[in-house]
């Protein structure tokens, strides 16, 4: 944390490369969130890369009362809802399903067997396409939640909303994804 | 009991101490509403935790800061054009005070009439240049081709000599 703000009163000082050292600590969990929220890969990359550029440019107004990952996240967000409300998703197009000319995801090594990855695959696919069935309020706080780890307090931050209400979109989500996977996996 | 129940939501995030766990996990056994929002939570998570975690190319963060230095190289391209401007903007009040806005006038039109002419000598130069190419290269028959070759050299060196002026150290 303190090393971090040493990075961004480095960046803030000029060394543009410094930003770098950021990028790379945080690519992974914004690009994974985006990728969840929108379920296009280039997109998600493309998005990301926005998200950077303009924590970059905005990184003067950030203050060091919050995480600076509160603070990504919360751009990451807002760039998100923008994205799906300008292409008017009110799902997503998962894979498979989406355009034929998009780049396909490249996934993590999970040193599993062949038929260990194929089973595993296949109840992937069933969860993506049941999380990018729930309404965006409620993806977004159970993406959030269980796949990128935050905490209650972390999340409300970021959506700008009580923590109750938090707690109770994550509680009502779980509920829906369960009944959507209900006799699916 | 209803307090055992308000330590759930610690619980799930993994923040109660060994002793504050050991407590809640025996209330499980006893409270079938907890025991069913643990499991329901820890089903979700295991669904969740089936989706594979994209990869984010090596690249990623190269092209993020070429982005930036992008972005810095167009602001300051602007920066200079608006500087360019103001200060054309102040020279103009300043002269126009201090020669009058009718002779300024003048000298605009004046300015504007030379720039004119030097235009037309350069193009007249370049059409009689390019007649006595012809001239030099056809006897009697049409060499386009070495003209458009001419032409074609011409503008390359033009336009290698505006990206090296025009590049941006860093």
């Amino acid at each position: 944390m303190c090393d971090e703000l040493k990075v961004i009163e480095k960046v803030l000082n000029g060394d543009v490369d410094a930003f770098g050292i950021l990028v790379k600590r945080y690519e992974k969990q914004i690009v994974n969130y985006i990728f969840r929220m929108i379920g296009d890969y280039q997109d998600a990359l493309e998005l990301s890369q926005e998200v950077f550029l303009k924590a970059y440019l905005a990184l003067k107004s950030y203050k060091s009362e919050y995480s600076f990952s509160t603070w990504l996240y919360r751009i990451a967000k807002n760039r998100t809802i923008d994205f799906i409300r300008k292409r008017k998703l009110s799902t997503v197009s998962i894979e498979g399903q989406g355009d034929e000319d998009s780049l396909k995801p490249q996934y993590e090594d999970s040193g599993l067997k062949p038929d260990e990855v194929f089973e595993k695959q296949r109840r992937a696919k069933l969860v993506e396409k049941a999380v990018s069935k729930l309404p965006l309020e409620y993806r977004e706080v159970i993406i959030m939640y269980h796949v990128d780890g935050l905490k209650y307090e972390e999340i409300a931050e970021i959506l700008n909303l009580p923590i109750g209400t938090v707690k109770n979109r994550i509680f009502r989500a779980r509920r829906l994804l369960k009944e959507l996977l209900e006799g699916e996996i | 009991m209803k307090k055992l129940c308000e330590l759930l939501e610690r619980y799930l995030q993994g923040d109660l101490n060994k002793n504050e766990t050991e407590v809640f996990e025996n209330h499980l056994f006893e409270c079938e509403k907890c025991k069913k929002e643990v499991e329901l939570a820890k089903e979700v998570e295991e669904y969740l935790n089936s989706i594979p975690k994209v990869k984010v190319p090596d690249n990623f963060s190269n092209i993020v800061i070429e982005k930036i230095y992008n972005h810095k190289q167009k602001v300051q391209s602007w920066y200079i054009y608006a500087a360019v401007a103001f200060v054309s903007f102040i020279s103009a009040l300043i002269a126009g005070s201090m020669i009058g806005w009718k002779n300024v006038a003048d000298n605009v039109i004046y300015f504007g009439e030379s720039v004119y002419n030097l235009a037309t000598s350069f193009l007249t130069a370049v059409i009689t240049l390019s007649g006595t190419l012809y001239n030099a290269l056809t006897p009697g028959k049409v060499n386009g081709i070495s003209l458009i070759f001419v032409f074609v050299v011409v503008l390359v060196v033009f336009l290698k000599s505006v990206k090296v002026f025009s590049s941006v150290e860093r």
